[in-house]
């Protein structure tokens, strides 16, 4: 089962980091969000994809980090060895580094506010409704009304008639 | 342990007005909470707005009075404190007469503060008092209200959604009024389309369909350009000119030479660009006009509204769901302070100093004699101080040292002057000149400190008045500044018994009409608050104006024409580049707060200086390389950002750090007063840096 993530429409992006600071407020002064800003022109946010065959899983020998029944990746701090092969496995680069706790830190959806109903902090708190957090069938199909409706759009009045 | 609870407040930072709770657990704020109600951010925050709980219990608050002696400071109490200040004030005022007071107030206190500070003001014999408005959007109140009657935004942020052509010139709304971006967005997903105007690329021009690169100052050549090819085409709105306006056939004298050809030599942008963005405007059944300081902040800033104003009259996008002008303020009550009259030339409610009935109405209401003439607007103040005709200034939440252009000279000033009372939450750059400061409740400079620790109202951008409750006890011996207004008033002889926010407000409902209805349990019972004009108990506000007359004595709307003239200052042999100044996403104006916030300061660390690699190149302006930026007024340093957001030509800094208004000029639109923050000649020099001498002595070794 594919789980619920967080999901990003890049077209909306306006690189204000709010998702960062808002990320970082809620773990402990450790944001595990990133906005990547390429060629002045366009901003990605990249946090954890949760990913069906995770490398990073695949890499932690100590089982700290683990897929759970609902398609999410969860990760147990006690485990870990601050190894950092979770982090090299990475293809986002988006497993960040506790140099406090001498231990890897990543996204849990905002577990805690996902019990009280609430959405993840980087998606409420995101100006734009670049974020969304929700089940792939609902974001896909989102995306394709966008899509449909931007080349009907584009299209000229007589050929909407007709 | 008691149950965390959610107080309900309104963000300290820009003019939007979002709401957010602070957790609140045994006194203490222990956390933040997203508003999903509020009809205006929906649950967002931008980055500062998330960042807001790290000013509250901030170790640089101020907690104690503090006197300066012997070049250090030194703890005062309460009673030395107030007893010094308004004994100073007093003997100024007798030995020199009143003018030789001067009162900035603050556009981060709330409502009732500023009533409270301006009417001290007033009421001691100055009209001396002023505030930042002056240097972000006086245009707007001047500019807009010669127009339409009323200058302030016309139509709600959310009734953006409504529009479906955005003509967006001077604002980085993304960046500096995020949530707002949100709202252009819900229109372009129904189809609007999306025309930007900004001498950068940046991150709001990202949202557009058409993007205008327009050189900064000529603002009013680009519109007078587009108001000329939608006139040639007869695409204006006949019947909205015939029945609505005045002076739309001496605009259409004034503006025939404006052919797109030329307006496209002056801005720079492409003539077939501005044809365009004409056609899509005029035609568009509801198109909004999105501006910000990029319009205000010039000499010419007063004629760039006008011709925001004439662009959407002539075409009839004014008074309509989605049509309207959306002036965007920067602090969260930049508009409550001017309603309340924290502005040199009004009364509250934009009442005029030199009307005789208003004064004879203020006269009445507040037992006191009024002075005749406007006083002295911010600048002004300065150069007065600076010239010893201001012997005291007593600044309430504000940074003039680093808000102000050209400040070498507003240090000059302020340490020219016998006395300087600075009320804040900080030790900021302007109070470290202080003889006296007295900590603030925090709902000044610091919106964590104001908003949180004290309560009342505060008016958004979009007209809303909004009731930010108390949540905590400010920190030390801090007071609001309510309070502090009142006792000074009170030892200087003035009946200031005042029992708190809800007493001021009642008192601003019977003289300020267009706040007529919004009573304080009222206001502090409605989610989202009540948009002014609401004169009585029972009207539910005005969220759009204009919809069927103008707040002009005839009910229409004036069309005044206006040229294109340069900026003040032109570049030259010496100082060939020229120099526009703006924000970035995580800070706030004159930094204040957000420079002392680390999760926004690890962000944006420190001052750069965005720079075209053509003329980097040029220049030998290498990537993160320190470079020494000079004008006539005085010169800083900054770290090199070589994009092509910038066109070949330009440079823009942020103004949140101290060296760029070292540099920015302090020309004045003649009639709002506002300075040209907006354009200054420079001249650009690689500057090896302290790392770079650094790197060179390490290279010397591991040669040897």
């Amino acid at each position: 089962m594919m789980s619920k993530l967080i999901y990003t429409d890049l077209e909306r992006c306006i690189y204000c980091w709010a998702c960062e600071v808002a990320c970082q407020r809620e773990h402990n002064d450790l944001s595990n969000m990133s906005v990547v800003l390429v060629e002045d022109r366009f901003a990605v946010p990249l946090s954890c994809r949760h990913c069906e065959k995770a490398p990073c899983v695949t890499a932690c020998y100590t089982e700290a980090l683990i897929p759970t029944e609902d398609g999410t990746i969860s990760f147990d701090a006690a485990k870990c060895t601050g190894c950092g092969l979770c982090v090299f496995a990475c293809p986002f680069g988006v497993i960040g580094f506790d140099w406090t706790g001498k231990v890897i830190h990543q996204c849990d959806l905002c577990a805690g506010r996902l019990v009280e109903g609430k959405p993840p902090a980087c998606v409420i708190t995101c100006p734009t409704q670049a974020l969304s957090y929700g089940e792939y069938e609902a974001f896909t199909q989102e995306a394709k009304r966008r899509a449909a409706l931007a080349m009907v759009r584009a299209m000229p009045p007589q050929a909407k008639v007709s | 342990m008691t149950q965390p609870s959610l107080i309900p407040t309104i963000c300290p930072y820009c003019g939007v007005g979002c709401g957010l709770y602070i957790v609140v657990e045994d006194g203490r704020p222990v956390g933040l909470e997203y508003m999903p109600e509020h009809p205006v951010s929906e649950g967002s925050l931008c980055p500062k707005g998330n960042a807001v709980l790290e000013i509250l219990d901030h170790p640089e608050r101020l907690c104690h009075p503090m006197r300066k002696a012997n070049g250090g400071w030194k703890h005062i109490s309460w009673l030395e404190a107030l007893d010094l200040v308004s004994q100073k004030i007093g003997q100024v005022r007798q030995a020199y007469g009143p003018d030789a007071l001067g009162f900035l107030a603050s556009a981060k206190c709330t409502n009732e503060e500023n009533y409270a500070f301006q009417k001290l003001a007033r009421l001691l014999g100055t009209h001396n008092v002023d505030h930042c408005a002056r240097l972000c959007h006086a245009p707007t109140v001047v500019g807009l209200a010669r127009a339409f009657g009323s200058g302030a935004m016309t139509n709600p942020i959310p009734d953006l959604a409504n529009a479906d052509c955005f003509f967006i010139i001077g604002s980085n709304l993304a960046e500096n009024h995020a949530p707002v971006a949100r709202w252009v967005l819900k229109a372009k997903e129904k189809g609007a389309r999306v025309i930007v105007a900004d001498p950068r690329l940046t991150p709001t021009a990202w949202l557009a369909d058409t993007f205008l690169p327009i050189r900064p100052g000529s603002d009013v050549a680009l519109l007078n350009g587009m108001i000329h090819v939608i006139v040639e085409e007869g695409l204006t709105d006949r019947a909205f000119i015939a029945q609505r306006t005045s002076g739309f056939d001496e605009l259409v004298k004034a503006i025939q030479d404006y052919t797109p050809d030329y307006a496209a030599h002056i801005t720079g942008v492409p003539p077939a660009l501005i044809v365009e963005a004409a056609r899509a405007y005029a035609k568009a059944s509801s198109a909004a006009i999105v501006y910000c300081m990029g319009i205000t902040q010039h000499t010419t800033g007063s004629d760039n509204v006008a011709a925001c104003a004439n662009l959407a009259l002539i075409c009839g996008q004014v008074g309509r769901p989605g049509a309207g002008l959306w002036p965007l303020r920067g602090q969260n009550n930049v508009q409550g302070a001017c309603d309340m009259g924290a502005l040199a030339e009004f009364y509250p409610g934009y009442q005029q100093i030199n009307d005789p009935a208003a004064r004879e109405k203020f006269a009445h209401a507040w037992g006191g004699e009024l002075g005749t003439e406007p006083g002295l607007t911010v600048v002004e103040m300065m150069n007065a101080a600076a010239a010893g005709e201001i012997k005291v200034m007593y600044i309430m939440g504000e940074n003039p040292l680093l808000s102000d252009p050209n400040s070498g000279h507003v240090r000059q000033a302020l340490e020219a002057l016998d006395f300087l009372l600075v009320q804040d939450i900080f030790l900021t750059e302007t109070a470290q000149l202080a003889d006296v400061v007295l900590p603030q409740l925090a709902d000044v400079v610091l919106p964590a400190a104001a908003w949180a620790e004290k309560e009342g109202t505060f008016t958004s951008t979009g007209r809303r008045v909004q009731w930010s409750h108390r949540a905590i006890a400010p920190p030390g011996e801090a007071l609001d500044d309510l309070w502090v207004i009142g006792q000074v008033a009170q030892r200087l002889g003035l009946d200031f018994d005042y029992s708190g926010a809800g007493a001021v407000l009642s008192e601003i409902n019977q003289l300020v009409p267009s706040y007529g209805g919004i009573a304080p349990q009222r206001v502090a019972e409605t989610m989202g608050g009540l948009v002014w004009p609401c004169p009585e108990a029972d009207h539910a506000g005005t969220p759009i104006l204009h919809t069927e007359a103008f707040a002009t004595p005839d009910g229409r709307a004036r069309i005044v024409p206006v040229h294109y003239t340069p900026p003040a200052e032109g570049t030259s042999a010496g100082f060939p580049l020229v120099l526009t100044t703006g924000r970035v996403a995580v800070h706030h104006n004159a930094g204040s707060m957000t420079r002392r916030s680390p999760s926004l300061m690890k962000r944006a660390p420190e001052l750069f200086v965005e720079i075209n690699p053509s003329d980097a190149a040029q220049l030998g302006i290498a990537q993160g390389e320190a470079v020494s930026i000079t004008t006539a007024r005085g010169g800083t340093t900054a770290k090199a950002r070589v994009t092509d957001k910038v066109e070949s030509g330009a440079a823009f800094m942020p103004f949140h750090f101290s060296g760029t208004n070292q540099l920015t000029i302090d020309a004045l639109d003649t009639e709002a007063k506002i300075p040209e923050f907006k354009v200054a000649a420079v001249r650009l020099r690689p500057e090896p840096g302290p790392e770079l001498v650094e790197g060179l002595v390490e290279g010397v070794s591991k040669e040897e």
